[in-house]
């Protein structure tokens, strides 16, 4: 108990000193924890986007990009899958229902997504989640549209607005040629905040896409005044053609695997169909790589504060030389001193390791909103997981360990040393 | 002229049949496991897609009796010890439903289904594996497993590593 308080009072002493190496400790071990906590928020927040799906189904292509594209909105499709062949795997017996997706088109930076009912009815998050409506209804006309939740806040769109989509997925602003001016879109509905992908983009009938793109010909908008009116369009004649990707449920889980070969092998068209989870598992399996470097990064940053912490004990020793000699003198064995600088190095690991607990927390409060705005990451305020708490036993004990070689020197130091004058 | 172009149109769709091959590596199996829960007793499948070199030894339509023989043992071991090459949870039992050979083009590709009854749940257990002690020939495995909600994978070479099923 004595060494404790002799050991803070000493530590206590040197105050700047202290605080810096604290802090610099503090601040490397909150670099760790943060990219551990970020590491997990990621998985989870993508493993939560989808629920209950048991393929998704799309033209051949990569099964990552499939999966970018059909559900976390990233990329884009190579090749569009037929309404024909659509139709053949929705009225399949083994499957229970199906969510298809027509993607290619923008509104001011936010992609979107023509679907169905199917979509409101029965797309599941974060294991049994719904789709739930803030405002108003699900689309029922050509030129209904339905907002995500982060689309509604930062355009401040309201129930009834009109809506110009865009063609193309460029950033920002559509290309201003390619707007469908001529067939703008009304805000039926506004979609409840899901914390997934689902929250940045813009929903809108199958029919709805098929509406805009009536006139197109060759790649470019109609003629001025060549365009067939909005007036003309109804539900019933807007024929779908083509849709980009579809998301199926299965009756039971035994038939996914054997549909998921049927579908891989169907010779009217080459599809691919890839489950979730699998290509998931894939994802993480490729960018565990540069999370390994980035964990081998940290470390050495780790490194860098306990040597800084070394280095200003081991110097601090010069100026205690006298302090040193006194305690000896009143009787502290050699083994007390040891165990005095053993402690202070301790005590200033562990204080570091606090402050960068209370730090990651700090931030993980302040920037979860942002980060969760501009990237869809919901990043959990949680207690570190069991691979923090092992990061910060382990700097502990290394701080312990570390303070070992000022320790040592001190005790290696002669009685006499901090009594006598040096020249 | 005429009769030729008709000619060609109708040979157009059997070309492209033709064209579309699966992927076929020797020594690499597929392995797909699917539960339908894993609470109570769990039933399920278990289906195997094997080149056939690595099983049998050859990837020729078996027309000697040499090869018959050959075939009808490889297949007969496939069945009699499949519970050695993917080791369930204990409680499982395996029955084979099917177990066949199909040929596609210059290939060929075993085919093996069984079927599964658990006696008690299986959350939280795991399987494992063993391929090459009963055909050496299978160097790597890539497992598909379905149970309940869970959708995972592993790549399994030479009988290493287990797959946990989820809690």
């Amino acid at each position: 108990m004595v060494l404790l308080s002799l050991a803070w009072k000493s530590l206590r002493n040197r105050l700047l000193t202290t605080s810096l190496t604290v802090l610099s400790i503090g601040l490397s071990m909150a670099l760790l924890l943060g990219v551990e906590n970020v590491r997990v928020g990621a998985r989870e927040s993508f493993a939560n986007t989808i629920s209950q799906t048991d393929l998704i189904v799309g033209a051949r292509g990569g099964s990552l990009q499939l999966l970018l594209y059909s559900v976390f909105r990233i990329g884009q499709a190579t090749n569009n899958v037929s309404y024909e062949s659509y139709l053949h795997w929705k009225n399949h017996p083994a499957v229970s229902w199906t969510i298809p997706y027509s993607l290619g088109d923008s509104h001011r930076g936010f992609r979107v997504v023509g679907t169905t009912e199917d979509f409101y009815q029965h797309l599941r998050f974060r294991r049994d989640r719904q789709i739930q409506f803030a405002a108003g209804r699900s689309p029922k006309d050509v030129f209904d549209l339905v907002l995500g939740a982060d689309v509604a806040q930062s355009l401040g769109y309201k129930l009834g607005e009109k809506v110009v989509i865009s063609h193309g997925i460029a950033a920002g602003r559509g290309i201003a040629d390619n707007d469908h001016k001529d067939k703008p879109f009304t805000v039926t509905g506004i979609l409840a905040k899901t914390s997934t992908p689902v929250d940045r983009s813009l929903y809108i009938q199958l029919e709805g896409i098929t509406a805009v793109h009536i006139d197109w010909a060759d790649g470019a908008p109609p003629m001025p005044g060549e365009e067939t009116p909005a007036a003309k369009i109804t539900k019933e004649n807007m024929k779908v053609e083509q849709i980009t990707s579809f998301l199926l449920r299965c009756k039971t889980r035994m038939a996914t695997l054997q549909l998921q070969r049927e579908i891989n092998t169907y010779p009217e068209e080459p599809m691919q169909a890839i489950i979730p989870g699998v290509t998931l598992q894939e994802l993480w399996r490729t960018i565990g790589y540069a999370e390994d470097a980035l964990q081998v990064v940290t470390i050495f940053v780790i490194l860098v504060g306990l040597l800084g912490m070394l280095v200003s004990l081991y110097t601090s020793l010069n100026e205690r030389r006298r302090e040193m000699a006194i305690l000896r003198a009143i009787g502290a064995g050699p083994g007390k001193i040891i165990a005095l600088l053993v402690l202070e190095s301790g005590l200033l690991s562990l204080a570091g390791c606090l402050l960068g607990v209370v730090m990651i927390y700090g931030l993980s409060v302040i920037f979860q909103p942002i980060v969760e705005q501009q990237f869809g990451l919901y990043v959990p305020v949680q207690p570190p997981t069991a691979t923090g708490w092992i990061y910060l036993g382990s700097v502990v004990v290394a701080g312990l360990l570390i303070g070992f070689v000022p320790a040592w020197k001190a005790y290696r130091n002669a009685l006499a040393d901090g009594l006598s004058v040096r020249v | 002229m005429l009769r030729v172009a008709l000619l060609s149109l109708l040979a157009l769709p059997l070309c492209s049949q033709q064209r579309s091959h699966k992927a076929h590596e020797h020594g690499h199996a597929k392995l797909n496991i699917a539960f339908e829960t894993t609470t109570g007793a769990p039933v399920g499948s278990v289906e195997l897609e094997s080149p056939a070199e690595s099983i049998i030894g050859f990837e020729y339509a078996a027309k000697t009796p040499a090869d018959k023989a050959k075939q009808e043992k490889a297949l007969a071991t496939l069945k009699a010890r499949f519970g050695e090459m993917v080791v369930l949870p204990v409680g499982c039992k395996m029955t084979p439903a099917k177990v066949e050979v199909h040929l596609d083009g210059q290939h060929a590709e075993v085919h093996a289904e069984f079927n599964v009854r658990c006696a008690g749940p299986i959350a939280g257990k795991s399987i494992s594996f063993g391929f090459s002690k009963v055909f050496p020939k299978i160097d790597e495995v890539e497992v598909q497993l379905l149970a309940g909600s869970q959708q995972a994978k592993l790549e399994v070479q030479k009988d290493k590593g287990s797959l946990q099923i989820a809690k």
